[in-house]
């Protein structure tokens, strides 16, 4: 760690809770029912759905989103049973597809592309999109869109750090599927025309270290670089990442440093495209905290929280609270009946912390623990004076959500919401351009 | 399972404010104990070490009756919400007032008797922290406020302890406004580094213990209670200043010692671990905490050279808890843009040292420790 004078840490540990499900191996698990949400993230409802009653298998195309038709596809072979609005992991309550699982595994196979070097760049971006691959790190983005900017691209950034706690889905399952990256690389390197890779992952994840040392030797004409980092969180945010490879800042998106990020698990299900012409159909989530046997569940998207929680025997305690993701990014729901979304990597059952928030003394552990290098507590104070001009010139558009602020506050202040709430200010200001 | 529902992050750092405020009680509670021990064997028959617990106790009790009597609406408001008593009890607790009332027994003198130091205590807490909002919305550093008040009211109290001669040729202890010798006369043959560590000698209550203060020092640094920044620049930029006065007056190689002695005897360690570095009346960023201590070095300085108070942390530590929002509004944007920080860091720097050399470069020392111009 460089030593600052004035600057924040960027990042800080916090403790990983890992040891739950790192060690053990996945199960796999066929849900009796699995629910697709027949809305897109923005919640317009899809077109061209299938109706109550058809068959589905793997790969069937149950819809497509509204305005540049990205297919969203089943992830078992079964029928549709009904149509019917239930709770998802975004939060919102949702019209699903219930698919009744055959547990037949049957495959509508789309047709993998050819070699690399034979693939036009055109085929491989249809087939990006045709793969209906989004963002598998938790934000749910289409990835062809990252890819057919028409941007120059210098570096692919493959993010494997997963620096949430209690997680480890790409630790466990990333790792052994981590050829499927290497497969899809030559595709992703032709269409972007990047010189290089970056492989990121923390230093205490041996796992896929090895499984970098094994496909870089088995692959050597591929150029990837390993970036291991130190076990901080938020080392794999996408800022920091870009950041560590290309030493670059950018503003909105990474592409403005000539960087395209993905998360390991999105590489592998393009890998698995391109090659076998498989769509994106299972998913390891991490089920831990205040359950029996925690553990990792491979286990087709769309899977019910609920029918986890009972897999892995069930909460130990009177009350408490359900989250989709990660502990630190991810989202209370209030119920445990919850359809998992494709992006979802963990269900974790957490006692409440019905803390009760004390006054800010200022102690500016928030500032000092800022991976954006931003003064939280200012801009909070900033907010509670509706102070715009002050807000901006704290830079609060740059918050990147990542909860620090909250997380280190020893008061507990909900900083970070409180920062969100700023930064959203500003961004409308400077969207109606002052 | 019965579901609640909160706000991300979902998971919270173990570490909470009302730790952390024990913690810096724990600290304070170890220097009483020091002090009690050293006037219980140092003490003479009319200030011992039981005065020393007394008053200790008086200022933790009487800060905390300011916020027993301003917490007394609770109990029959509309809006409170659960046991009554419960929360007001949660109210008294968590104003910390018990931290501010130790802190004003600890900077007074020990002939400062029990009723002065806890109404000092009291009018700095009920009237400078209270009333400006509660704990986390005072502007100025309630436990400064109780000494300055001290120092003002009871002024015949804080001065009528006269030391053993053995210790201090001045006569008054220190922190008394020993007229206009300040501290100018103790750097002389009085004072060996085992005194100056250990804390045998008369000043306020807890603040000559330079070794265990250096210890609660490195604590609450590695516990990261308080900001090292602080401390390290306030103290550091002093003894650089004294170094070079003392340079400046041909002190030859004894500057060294000198300006340790000169910075170590006084209000400068005390109030530079525990009270310019309260959180909530100082800045939060990390540059505008160098700043502060750099210019609160800067106003002590110039109090303790030119001014006939021989004491200037006190004011200086007030001065610059009105110059806080200041301070925050010039360390704007992010805390990787230093420019402006590192300028205003500099000068200032510069500005303490000059100070100190221009004192030495208008006065010599003589044998006896004093200055003349």
């Amino acid at each position: 760690m460089a030593f600052h004078l004035f600057r924040s840490y960027e990042a800080t540990h916090i403790p990983g809770h890992k040891e739950q499900t790192a060690d053990a191996p996945y199960v796999t698990y066929a849900p009796e029912y699995v629910y697709i949400p027949a809305f897109d993230g923005r919640g317009n409802p899809l077109n061209n759905t299938l109706k109550v009653g058809d068959a589905v298998e793997k790969g069937s195309l149950l819809g497509t989103r509204a305005p540049d038709d990205f297919p969203i596809y089943s992830s078992v072979s079964g029928t549709i049973e009904a149509i019917e609005p239930i709770l998802t992991a975004g939060g919102r309550t949702q019209k699903v597809f219930c698919i009744h699982n055959d547990k037949k595994d049957e495959w509508t196979l789309a047709k993998p592309l050819p070699s690399w070097e034979e693939a036009t760049n055109e085929q491989i971006l249809a087939a990006m999109k045709s793969s209906g691959v989004i963002g598998m790190g938790g934000a749910g983005f289409p990835t062809y869109r990252k890819y057919n900017s028409g941007k120059p691209v210098d570096v692919l950034i493959i993010n494997a750090i997963e620096c949430e706690p209690f997680l480890t889905t790409d630790y466990v399952y990333g790792a052994e599927m981590a050829e499927y990256v290497w497969k899809a690389l030559p595709y992703l390197l032709k269409v972007t025309g990047a010189k290089r890779v970056a492989f990121c992952t923390k230093k205490d994840k041996p796992a896929l270290l090895e499984a970098y040392r094994v496909n870089h030797e088995k692959y050597p004409d591929i150029p990837v670089e390993l970036y291991a980092t130190a076990d901080k969180y938020p080392m794999g945010y996408e800022r920091n990442l870009v950041t560590l490879v290309t030493k670059k800042e950018y503003m909105n998106i990474p592409i403005e440093a000539q960087a395209i990020v993905d998360n390991i698990y999105t590489f592998i299900l393009l890998g698995r495209y391109f090659t076998e012409g498989k769509t994106p159909d299972l998913r390891c989530i991490t089920v831990a905290g205040e359950v029996k046997e925690p553990k990792n569940v491979l286990t087709p998207y769309g899977v019910a929280a609920d029918d986890l929680i009972a897999l892995a025997g069930g909460e130990t305690i009177e009350k408490g609270k359900y989250i989709n993701g990660g502990p630190l990014n991810g989202n209370c729901l209030a119920s445990s009946h919850f359809a998992t979304l494709m992006q979802s990597n963990g269900v974790l059952v957490m006692k409440a912390n019905a803390f009760r928030a004390e006054p800010c003394w200022h102690c500016g552990d928030c500032c000092k623990q800022c991976p954006m290098d931003l003064q939280p507590v200012q801009i909070q104070m900033a907010l509670k004076r509706n102070d715009l001009e002050r807000m901006k010139a704290l830079h609060a558009e740059r918050c990147c959500g990542c909860g620090l602020c909250s997380f280190v506050c020893p008061a507990r202040i909900d900083v970070s919401r409180n920062v969100q709430e700023a930064k959203a200010k500003v961004l409308m200001a400077m969207k109606e351009g002052k | 399972m019965e579901t609640v529902i909160e706000t991300a992050p979902q998971l919270r750092t173990k570490v909470s404010l009302t730790q952390k405020m024990f913690e810096f009680f724990g600290c304070l509670v170890a220097l009483w104990i020091y002090a009690i021990v050293f006037y219980s064997i140092k003490g003479t028959a009319e200030y011992n070490g039981l005065n020393a617990f007394v008053n200790g106790l008086a200022g933790i009790l009487f800060a905390d009756f300011a916020d027993v009597l301003y917490h007394l609406p609770v109990l029959w408001k509309k809006d409170t919400v659960g046991n009554r008593w419960k929360e007001y009890g949660y109210r008294i607790l968590h104003s910390y007032s018990f931290v501010t009332g130790l802190l004003v027994a600890l900077l007074c003198t020990i002939s400062l008797p029990w009723w002065q130091v806890g109404i000092s205590a009291f009018v700095g807490t009920f009237f400078f922290k209270l009333l400006f909002g509660g704990f986390g919305h005072n502007i100025f550093n309630p436990a400064i406020i109780g000494r300055i008040f001290a120092q003002l009211v009871f002024s015949s109290g804080m001065n009528a302890y006269k030391s053993d001669s053995a210790f201090v040729e001045t006569g008054a202890s220190l922190t008394a406004s020993n007229g206009t010798s300040g501290f100018q006369g103790l750097i002389g043959s009085h004072f060996d580094f085992g005194k100056v560590f250990l804390g045998a000698y008369y000043g306020a209550l807890g603040e000559t213990y330079l070794l265990l203060l250096l210890v609660i020092c490195v604590y609450l640094c590695v516990r990261e209670i308080i900001d090292w920044r602080v401390p390290v620049f306030y103290i550091g930029s002093l003894y650089l200043a004294f170094l070079l006065m003392f340079f400046a007056m041909k002190d030859g190689t004894y500057a060294f010692a000198d300006a340790f002695k000169y910075t170590a005897i006084g209000g400068i360690f005390f109030g530079g671990i525990l009270c310019l570095t309260d959180p909530v009346t100082s800045p939060t960023a990390r540059s505008g905490r160098i700043i502060f201590a750099l210019g609160s070095a800067f106003i002590t300085i110039l109090l303790r050279l030119f001014t006939a108070s021989p004491e200037g942390v006190a004011y200086s530590i007030l001065i610059m808890n009105f110059l806080t929002p200041l301070i925050d509004k010039v360390v704007k944007g992010r805390t990787r843009n230093n420019l402006v920080p590192t300028i205003v860091v500099c000068v200032l720097f510069l500005a303490v040292l000059a100070v100190g050399l221009t004192f030495g470069l208008q006065h010599t020392i003589q044998a006896d420790g004093r200055f003349a111009a």
